[in-house]
């Protein structure tokens, strides 16, 4: 095969068996690879109904046909699973080193099912793979780990998967941390390998990627480097990351602040990613396998109070998730909080979203000294901050106790209506930094989004209309180039729908969503080119879109399978009822009328049924999904009504 | 490219504004395309890298036609808690140990190019030149059995091309050194807040 390296790798921890199968071209037609494979395997092997916590779940890491090789960010890797927070799909996309490795190891794809008894790590040394004990590592936080493994194996070269504490812990926003600083946070896939007793994975890979026509595609990728090399949004995230672009977003009223009661703050200054230049913090720009972007940023605290830290980060979410959220704006206090959730293998979204409900909650009075046990839990506290992530990760105490198990389920302990200013929708996950109530696109695809309301599975950067290259997509999409601004509902759906597949087929094909929909400097037309050279199967731009819907509407139906229908594409209710408080903005809401009409044509132009948010028999039938078909119409989750012809 | 009717000062011109444009260290260190006929050297900025290992599939591709970790002639080490990128790479050393070492006198130095080379017909692969090399830029190739490193891509090195942020530079051998002093130049004046440029 070329593209592929052709193998699946499969882990069974129950048993302690190991076994390879082939892959199947079929499957890489219609899938592609890395999120689109996983997303199938997921839903061949995991019945609904299941615990996600429980033996029955199944993880899968995938890379990609073009992992590995020269084009462009080729080092993301894929993680699917149920997650235990939302009880629905989830699937959460990381970069750091592993894909590469892994696939040079001779794996596209791996596999875990099952859980073992005592903790274990699987060592895969090419065709060598081994379920080695851990019980020395368990209780280590994620960089002890790295560094153990790496001294016991006898290789400081080879790559590490693993959740810190809280993953042991079974917190619900766990994240898993590759290549130590890279986290695939969201959806508590930490808690998953802590359920399985899995504390991590070792790789080492000496084999190769080939492609089918060398020449073209080296040629070809080289081209598409320099394009995005000169693309502006792509040097701005080299020199300062994504939190470069924190002021930009404070400006239009949209970067949350106080536990989302504010979208503006005047404190901004020490949240920006042109600060940690200034101040010497920025040690270096850090680059995931393959890519010329380098946006990843390694911190350092020389002096003061915090001397010592150091660490991967802060992201453009940890700066408003842990520093404008819970109004803590010193910057070293916003860099050891998040070298705490690195080490610790937290998600810094969830993280800082569970501690600023927990501050306003304090606040209002619904949570006591009693509850906090001592710990004065006021905005801009970041002691407090910084002790709450300890006690979380840990589980420690009545309070760490209380806020590891997740807004949803802290919500339902507390009540008192505390749910109206916790931040997450009716799936159940903690929302993302952006206010939606300012950014129309961004509240549709959120509120449609299978994972829960972030936008790591959608970002639709263009309605900003920031760069040429984005108002000039909204014109390709809508017709005009005024519909380029946030504050419009019209065309919404157009956009999310194109960003939907865009970002299913860049993820799919194992590269960066940063290099098609952040800078839009490499197009659907680039990747079809790009798929054909490097794997001999030719495809179109269509075709290729095509299947981004078909892995898209795959991950839709998982979660129909599993009873989900249009009552859970919402948003947190403050969003939905509070107006937006300052700015150009200021009075919008993303009121269910309004989310109402965008989701009646979000779901026409899926030719889904309005009702239910079913897709039609005829639908996954046109986008070659018949054994999905099939299943669902088994356990009556088709919609009654037919497809209008 | 238009590059090739550059004379080498305006290229250095316009690279030093390149420089204060971006205000850093990006993006100014690609002659590579450029036709200049005299002796360079590789010099390595570790700073610079980010340790993304572009350089090493290209050189992968350029050898062996594949894309492989194991088959670069280029090495990027990775000390990841501390986020610390080293290129290892030959660096083609005046007096070079491996040339001294090597039993069949398969290693010699292409003088008007100034390339340490190997010749693989003449190579036994007995590994001396792998011991000796300070760098450990010296690696078998166990399909070939013999000895490989870099060979400076006959003087038109395919990983500086790749190399985006400029870890890698490929710099007139007269003068290697000129770039860093340049970069201390400026990086100094700013703090100084001085006008240059």
């Amino acid at each position: 095969m070329y593209g592929w390296v052709g193998k699946i790798l499969y882990v069974d921890l129950s048993k302690g068996k190991t076994w390879v199968e082939p892959l199947k071209e079929e499957l890489c037609k219609k899938f592609l690879g890395n999120r689109g494979i996983n997303a199938k395997i997921l839903w061949d092997l995991v019945k609904p109904g299941i615990d996600p916590l429980g033996p029955e779940n199944v993880m899968i890491f995938g890379t990609g046909p073009l992992t590995g090789t020269t084009a462009p960010s080729s080092g993301r890797v894929t993680v699917t699973f149920k997650s235990p927070v939302t009880n629905l799909y989830f699937k959460t996309n990381v970069g750091g080193h592993f894909g590469a490795e892994l696939k040079f190891a001779g794996y596209d794809h791996l596999v875990v099912l099952g859980a073992s008894k005592k903790p274990v790590y699987i060592w895969i040394d090419d065709d060598h793979v081994e379920i080695r004990d851990a019980s020395h590592l368990w209780g280590k936080d994620v960089r002890e780990t790295d560094k153990m493994i790496k001294e016991e194996i006898g290789d400081k070269d080879i790559i590490t998967v693993c959740c810190g504490p809280a993953g042991e812990n079974l917190v619900y926003f766990a994240s898993i941390m590759v290549s130590v600083y890279n986290a695939a946070g969201r959806g508590s896939g930490g808690a998953v390998m802590g359920s399985k007793k899995l504390k991590a994975i070792a790789v080492r890979g000496s084999g190769q990627v080939e492609v089918k026509e060398p020449e073209k595609f080296y040629e070809l990728a080289l081209e598409v480097r320099r394009k995005l090399s000169q693309d502006s949004g792509a040097i701005s995230l080299h020199l300062y990351g994504t939190s470069g672009s924190v002021a930009a977003v404070n400006e239009l009223h949209a970067f949350p602040t106080r536990n989302w009661q504010l979208g503006h703050t005047d404190k901004i200054e020490y949240l920006t990613g042109q600060y940690l230049v200034e101040k010497g913090y920025l040690v270096r720009s850090v680059a995931c396998f393959g890519c010329s972007i380098g946006c990843h940023r390694y911190v350092m605290v020389k002096g003061g109070k915090y001397a010592g830290t150091f660490t991967g980060g802060p992201e453009y979410e940890t700066m408003s998730a842990l520093g404008s959220g819970p109004e803590v704006y010193n910057t070293e206090a916003v860099i050891k909080a998040n070298e705490l959730c690195n080490i610790l293998g937290l998600d810094t979204i969830s993280t800082g979203d569970v501690i600023q409900w927990a501050m306003e909650s304090y606040e209002r009075g619904v949570l006591t000294k009693e509850d906090t046990e001592g710990i004065d839990l006021r905005f801009g506290n970041e002691e407090a901050l910084i002790e709450l992530i300890k006690k979380i990760a840990y589980t420690e105490g009545k309070l760490g106790n209380l806020l590891a198990d997740g807004l949803k389920r802290a919500t339902e302990k507390v009540g008192k209506d505390s749910w109206k200013w916790a931040m997450f929708n009716a799936k159940g996950l903690e929302q993302s930094r952006v206010d939606t109530r300012v950014a129309k696109a961004y509240s549709l695809a959120f509120a449609v989004n299978p994972r829960g309301p972030d936008h790591l599975h959608t970002e639709t950067f263009a309605e900003f209309g920031a760069s040429p290259e984005a108002v000039e997509l909204i014109e390709k999409l809508t017709g005009d180039k005024k519909w380029a601004s946030p504050y419009y509902t019209e065309y919404r759906p157009e956009i999310v729908r194109w960003h939907e597949d865009c970002y299913a087929v860049t993820e799919a094909l194992g590269i960066c969503v940063f290099t098609s929909t952040a800078a839009y400097a490499v197009n659907p037309a680039n990747m079809a080119e790009m798929f054909t050279y490097a794997t001999g199967i030719k495809m179109t731009e269509e075709e290729i879109m095509f299947a981004g819907r078909r892995i898209v509407t795959l991950e839709k139906c998982f979660n129909v399978r599993e009873g989900a229908d249009r009552k859970l594409d919402n948003l947190p209710w403050r969003m939905m009822h509070e107006p937006a408080p300052t700015g150009p903005g200021k009075g919008l809401v993303n009121s269910p009328e309004e989310l109402n009409a965008m989701l009646d044509r979000y779901y026409e132009l899926h030719e889904w049924d309005k009702k239910t948010s079913w897709p039609y028999k005829e639908t996954l039938i046109k986008l070659g999904l018949e054994d999905v078909a099939k299943e669902l119409e088994k356990l009556g989750r088709l919609p009654k009504a037919t497809a209008k012809k | 490219m238009f590059s090739n009717l550059l004379s080498k000062e305006l290229y250095l011109y316009l690279q030093s504004l390149f420089y204060l444009e971006f205000e850093s260290e990006f993006y100014i260190t690609q002659i590579g395309g450029l036709n200049l006929v005299e002796k360079r050297v590789l010099i390595v900025n570790m700073e610079k890298c980010t340790g993304c290992k572009v350089c090493m599939l290209a050189c992968s591709f350029t050898k062996e036609g594949v894309f492989s970790l194991t088959k670069s002639r280029i090495w990027i080490l990775r000390d990841e808690s501390r986020s610390m990128f080293v290129p290892i790479v030959c660096e083609h050393c005046e007096d070079a140990p491996c040339q001294t070492v090597c039993p069949v006198g398969a290693i010699y130095r292409d003088q008007e190019k100034g390339i340490v080379l190997i010749d693989e017909s003449r190579c036994i692969g007995c590994r001396e030149c792998m011991w000796i090399c300070p760098f450990g830029a010296v690696q078998i190739n166990l399909e070939k059995r013999v000895a490989v490193k870099c060979d400076l891509c006959n003087g038109d090195p395919e990983c500086v091309k790749v190399c985006i942020p400029g870890a890698l530079q490929y710099v007139s051998a007269k003068r290697p050194a000129a770039a860093r002093g340049w970069e201390r130049a400026l990086k100094r004046s700013k703090a100084l807040e001085l006008e240059v440029g």
